[in-house]
């Protein structure tokens, strides 16, 4: 399954979602940028279709560049070892401290739960419950069992650029 | 048993919070845990305590500390956060790195992980009351740190590895010396079995204690010696090799339940101890044959400048698949730096891998998941 | 009254200065004092100071090397600095009660303690069970202690303390019943009198029940006491000492001797039943007795008796070094499960063979 295969199938089961598709830096992994608010069409799709399979978010990093979040959903598949994708989005937040809204993929992905906690406290970017018609079935239900804290002196989002400023 | 109104055995649920200091942890973190008598029904964990703002740090200095800094992601395995970070950094300036700076690294790495999965059987021993043993083992981990002190002149910290090379090449005697070392901890390996690893007291303690089912472990995102133990086989040596890790012949153990239940504690363990011997094999293959060239790219050295672009890049750390994003924008310090550990997944498997323990098992569970927090919280 | 069995105490008395027509309570407390200070205590550090060197022998370490040469004055360190330790402003009245409880169930057994043929304070047919019953008293101590603190680890440790001394408690009685079936009476000088001074005639080679019953008995009294390897219930790893989380300073020293003074009261049960009492060759005590060097005598067999005791507690303490703790309640099914069936089939055997002798 090359990337070109994997856009046009993201691109049937998500109209409008994918903005482009290129390779990831200067590696051999290719990164797709989705619509934001999109990502839990994509996210499904990837996940359950059979011949994709990417049942790995390996790494949910947030990035700011030019005041916008950029965020990266590393994917890896255990059916196809080789197979690696970088899912990206970007959003901006309306001010420089305040907080953005994408998706969860919790539901898709239970192993995002620590990295969407992370990507909150850190760069402020909520993730919103899944409104999935079809919700995977969850075998542990740990969501509410695991909590990163800051001490509750921070105040904002340190990793933003302009934190403290 | 103790109520202000008047003395009532309470005989329901006792809550029991754990920590951010006790015992039973290996670093600060909290567990809110749940008994009935003393078995855990529930727990509750949270972390956040050992948050240093280290990507922060990188944030604000220059690409050379930001080494430095990569280097205290783990302070047990320094040697990884380093190599992942170079590795990124050369992969999005297209640094080449020469061959034996790559042998030279991957040396490191694997002694690192030696000394990781011995720091791993001293906590063991400490949970499960075996004293004796734990000399023994910081005695020989005493050897590898005494081997990164001659090279790099750190024993934990090492700040050794640059974008393009190492910062030195091998000093005289240092392979000899490895090879030293790598015969002293084969020998030692027998002892540690006879003495510990197939004791009957460790083996009743170990033994069928939460297992770990594949199923958990594919739900968390388990990666390393944990995942291995429990048949989940991925190696990122094997699957997306770097640093010539290619080129060498070595094994992946998985665990086969030989305590009675595949993924429990005794396979945890027992993986570890395989692991330090597929490490010596590698070390022996590596040494067997060094590359003779520059320690160091020629091509780059520590003030020129990184172009932007970013990337990502996944090594095998001694706790699991560890991974590193980097965005570079050209100027002199990095726009950001992403660790992905290996332990956050750990951390979030632990509610379901305690419930049905008892509470003397606690210590002994959270040993043997090799939980390093000074990553998973960075 | 003073009877003939204990006018050696008069002796005693005389020999160190007190008058005659003190009453006998006087005597005994002395006794006592005296016992506990120049007995006990001195086994306490000596006991601490071969522990200390042993584990670090063991553990490739060097071990106390400083105070004295070869650090033989660390247990009088030792004891100057737990001496001079902070005393704790408040007050909780409850842990103070069960901790006099807990001591005084403890050392009430200095007077039964069998320390030389004519060191033997009570020397009744019930003077083996004495300290059985009052290591349960201990326990009932020990439990309420740890209930009486607002914690978690002290319920915990005061409630498995409770569970591992009931576990330990029947075995121990049944394989202690082994020895008096042998020597035909409880008392500790008929138990003595029927071992000798060679191995060969000590209670634990008579004959394979014995054996088994010896057995029994020392891992049963470490299961009683709670005494590693078999500590589950004052488990440092999880519940950081269980009932000792919340003492410290002077309580906790008082505490912690009163877990040595356990361990060694069962050990010298153990040499005195078992492994030969106090017995010294014939050729050494008839001419000491009939010379009139009574006490002399006395002191040597003491000193036997603490080497044997020494020996004893350095092999429990080096096993117990060498292994892991077992959890609790794998301490109490094994104590539950196996002890107690081979206790019984010792006392049937035991039983058997010296009704054969008696035909």
């Amino acid at each position: 399954m090359d990337k070109n295969q994997i856009v046009s199938k993201i691109n049937r089961a998500a109209p409008g979602a994918v903005l482009e598709a290129r390779r990831f830096g200067r590696s051999d992994m290719t990164s797709v940028w989705i619509e934001a608010q999109s990502i839990e069409k994509v996210a499904e799709l990837l996940r359950f279709d059979p011949d994709i399979s990417l049942d790995w978010l390996e790494n949910l990093s947030v990035v700011e560049l030019d005041g916008c979040l950029v965020l990266s959903y590393f994917l890896l598949s255990t059916a196809h070892p080789k197979l690696e994708i970088v899912v990206r989005s970007s959003l901006v937040p309306d001010t420089l401290q305040a907080e953005v809204e994408v998706p969860s993929v919790q539901a898709v992905w239970p192993m995002g739960i620590a990295m969407e906690q992370e990507a909150h406290l850190l760069f402020g970017v909520r993730f919103r419950a899944s409104s999935l018609e079809h919700k995977p079935k969850q075998d542990f239900d740990f969501g509410r069992l695991f909590s990163t804290k800051f001490p509750d002196e921070i105040r904002g989002f340190p990793l933003r650029k302009k934190y403290g400023k | 048993m103790n109520d202000s109104n008047g003395e009532v055995l309470r005989t329901d649920l006792t809550s029991w919070t754990i920590g951010p200091y006790h015992g039973s942890l290996p670093a600060p973190m909290k567990l809110c845990l749940s008994l009935d008598g003393e078995i855990i029904t529930d727990c509750e964990v949270e972390t956040g305590f050992l948050h240093r703002g280290l990507e922060k740090a990188c944030e604000l200095h220059s690409w050379k500390a930001t080494v430095a800094y990569a280097d205290h992601l783990d302070p047990e395995c320094a040697v990884f956060g380093e190599l992942v970070l170079c590795l990124a950094v050369e992969q999005l300036a297209e640094i080449e790195v020469p061959l034996r700076a790559q042998c030279i690294r991957v040396v490191l790495a694997e002694l690192a992980r030696i000394s990781g999965h011995l720091s791993f059987m001293v906590r063991m021993a400490k949970a499960v009351g075996s004293e004796t043993i734990i000399h023994y083992l910081l005695r020989d981990r005493e050897k590898i740190l005494d081997l990164f002190e001659l090279l790099t002149g750190a024993r934990f910290s090492l700040n050794f590895l640059r974008y393009g090379g190492v910062s030195a090449d091998v000093t005289d005697g240092f392979i000899e010396r490895v090879l030293e070392v790598c015969e002293l901890i084969r020998i030692r390996m027998k002892e540690y079995n006879d003495l510990f690893t197939f004791n009957f007291g460790f083996l009743k303690r170990t033994s069928e204690v939460a297992a770990i089912s594949k199923n958990l472990v594919s739900h968390c995102g388990m990666t390393g010696p944990n995942a291995r133990a429990s048949g989940v086989s991925i190696d990122v040596r094997k699957v997306f090799p770097y640093s010539g890790y290619d080129r060498i012949d070595f094994e992946i153990p998985l665990g086969h339940g030989e305590g009675g239940v595949v993924g429990d504690v005794h396979d945890r363990f027992l993986i570890r101890l395989r692991e330090i011997t597929q490490s010596m094999e590698i070390l022996k293959q590596l040494l067997d044959v060094v590359p003779a060239g520059d320690y160091m790219s020629t091509k780059c050295d520590q003030t020129s400048v990184i172009p932007p672009g970013e990337s990502y890049v996944r090594i095998e750390s001694s706790r699991g698949l560890l991974g590193c994003h980097v965005v570079s924008d050209g100027r002199n310090s990095p726009s950001r730096v992403q660790f992905r550990t290996p332990t956050v997944a750990n951390l979030l498997a632990i509610p379901q891998i305690v419930r049905g323990i008892r509470i003397e098992d606690l210590p002994v569970v959270l040993a043997s998941l090799d939980l390093g927090i000074a990553e998973a919280d960075r | 009254m003073i009877s003939a069995e204990n006018s050696w105490i008069v002796a005693w008395g005389e020999a160190f200065g007190l008058p005659e027509g003190v009453p006998h309570w006087i005597y005994s407390a002395a006794a006592l004092i005296f016992i506990f200070c120049f007995v006990i205590v001195p086994c306490g550090g000596l006991m601490s100071y071969f522990e200390r060197k042993l584990s670090a022998d063991l553990q490739a370490r060097v071990g106390p090397n400083r105070a004295g040469p070869a650090g033989i004055l660390q247990p009088i360190a030792d004891l100057l600095k737990l001496l001079q330790k902070e005393a704790r402003s408040e007050w909780n009245w409850k842990e103070s009660l069960w901790l006099s409880v807990h001591t005084m169930a403890l050392f009430s057994t200095l007077a039964v303690l069998p320390l030389g043929s004519m060191a033997l304070l009570v020397n009744t047919e019930m003077s083996v069970f004495l300290p059985f019953w009052s290591a349960l008293v201990l326990a009932l101590g020990t439990m309420l202690l740890g209930l009486s603190q607002n914690s978690v680890p002290g319920w915990f440790g005061g409630i498995r303390v409770a569970a591992q001394t009931l576990a330990g408690s029947f075995p121990a009685l049944i394989s202690l019943l082994c020895t008096g079936v042998r020597s035909g009476s409880f008392r500790w000088s008929a138990l003595a009198e029927s071992q000798g001074f060679s191995p060969w005639d000590w209670t634990v080679v008579a004959n394979p029940f014995q054996l088994v019953a010896f057995c029994v008995f020392v891992v049963s009294g470490l299961v009683l006491l709670a005494i590693a390897p078999l500590d589950g219930g004052l488990s440092m790893s999880d519940i950081h000492g269980g009932v000792s989380s919340h003492l410290y300073g002077m309580r906790l020293s008082l505490f912690r001797f009163g877990r040595f003074y356990g361990f060694f009261f069962w050990s010298v049960i153990t040499v005195v039943l078992f492994l030969g009492a106090w017995d010294l060759p014939s050729q050494l005590v008839i001419p000491l007795r009939m010379g009139g060097a009574g006490r002399l005598l006395a002191f040597i067999e003491l000193a036997w008796l603490l080497i044997k005791t020494f020996a004893l507690m350095l092999l429990i303490i080096w096993i117990a070094k060498v292994n892991s703790r077992s959890r609790v309640d794998q301490i109490t099914d094994f104590a539950w499960k196996v002890l107690s069936p081979f206790s019984l089939a010792a006392l049937v055997g035991a039983s058997l063979c010296a009704g054969w002798r008696a035909f």
